[in-house]
């Protein structure tokens, strides 16, 4: 019966799956573990159990270096398993800031204006990073945007209301006497 | 970027090297090394035969390609790599879209040249 040998015990090929192992770190796990497993197979054929070295080195030079193997793997894992739903904290807080200016409006008034104006420009400049998680920093822009707008129409309608009213007492002091 | 053909290829080679390999299984299930011997022949499409088996680990998890092991007569198991439906369906899509789009290539260098 045919042992079932395999090039385990062979140092040069022990080293060299070593060294893939370490140049998949950070690769998508599954096809790691896979193609760990397939170059591993690909040299048990290839080589003899009692493989010389001269040998073990052709075969690994046709193999390629571990870095090239590494280099055709799938280079974002998260971005791949995840879709397009990976973590933006830059967005939610943007997101959250602009609601906080939302609730902030007529109790601070003055506080609320600077808050959406510069969560305004900060989402828009994220929207540009190719990260971004783009709804999340849209509904950002949307919600500090009607804040900023509100404050407008609120302070142009104090303006224009408190002036007279602000007058109206005025020739009412001397009248009175 | 650089224009040395090494860098080219490596361009090129992207989004078609794939379905080489589905191509390649079509006629039927082959284990790696089998693969890889087939492949090496073509030299521009496959530098080295190691960046065969990232290709067929992706294709897995996309399951276009579905593994089994076997015995063999001459030493250890061997991992055969199979077309599956979607491996099929991928095949075809491609083959319909790269006929149109390698004459169309062709036919501007040629124009240009």
């Amino acid at each position: 019966m045919m042992a079932k040998k395999t090039t385990t015990g062979n140092s040069l090929v022990d080293a060299y799956i070593r060294e893939l192992e370490l140049a998949l770190t950070g690769c998508d796990p599954r096809e790691r573990a896979e193609t760990i497993v397939a170059v591993q197979s690909h040299l048990d054929q290839a080589l003899s159990a009692d493989a010389s070295d001269g040998e073990t080195k052709r075969v690994l030079l046709e193999l390629g270096s571990p870095a090239d193997i590494a280099g055709a793997m799938t280079p974002a894992p998260q971005m791949e398993t995840n879709g397009r739903k990976p973590s933006d904290p830059f967005a939610l807080t943007a997101l959250v800031t602009s609601i906080l200016s939302m609730v902030i409006l007529i109790p601070f008034f003055y506080f609320a204006i600077p808050l959406a104006l510069g969560t305004l420009v900060a989402a828009g400049f994220h929207l540009k990073a190719a990260q971004a998680n783009k709804p999340l920093t849209r509904a950002a822009i949307v919600v500090s945007a009607l804040v900023l707008a509100v404050a407008l129409v609120v302070g142009l309608t104090l303006v224009a209301v408190g002036d007279p009213i602000a007058d109206m007492p005025a020739p009412a002091v001397p009248l009175e006497p | 970027m650089t224009d040395n053909p090494e860098s080219l290829l490596i361009q090129l080679r992207k989004g078609v090297l794939e379905y080489c390999v589905l191509a390649q299984l079509c006629a039927g299930p082959a284990y790696g090394l089998e693969l890889a011997q087939r492949l090496a022949r073509h030299r521009a499409l496959f530098a080295s035969a190691g960046t065969l088996y990232p290709l067929l680990s992706r294709l897995k998890r996309q399951g276009r390609v579905e593994t089994y092991w076997e015995e063999s007569s001459s030493g250890p198991p061997r991992q055969y790599y199979k077309l599956s439906k979607a491996g099929h369906l991928a095949l075809e899509a491609f083959r319909s879209a790269w006929g149109p789009f390698s004459k169309d290539v062709q036919t501007v260098l040629e124009e240009s040249s």
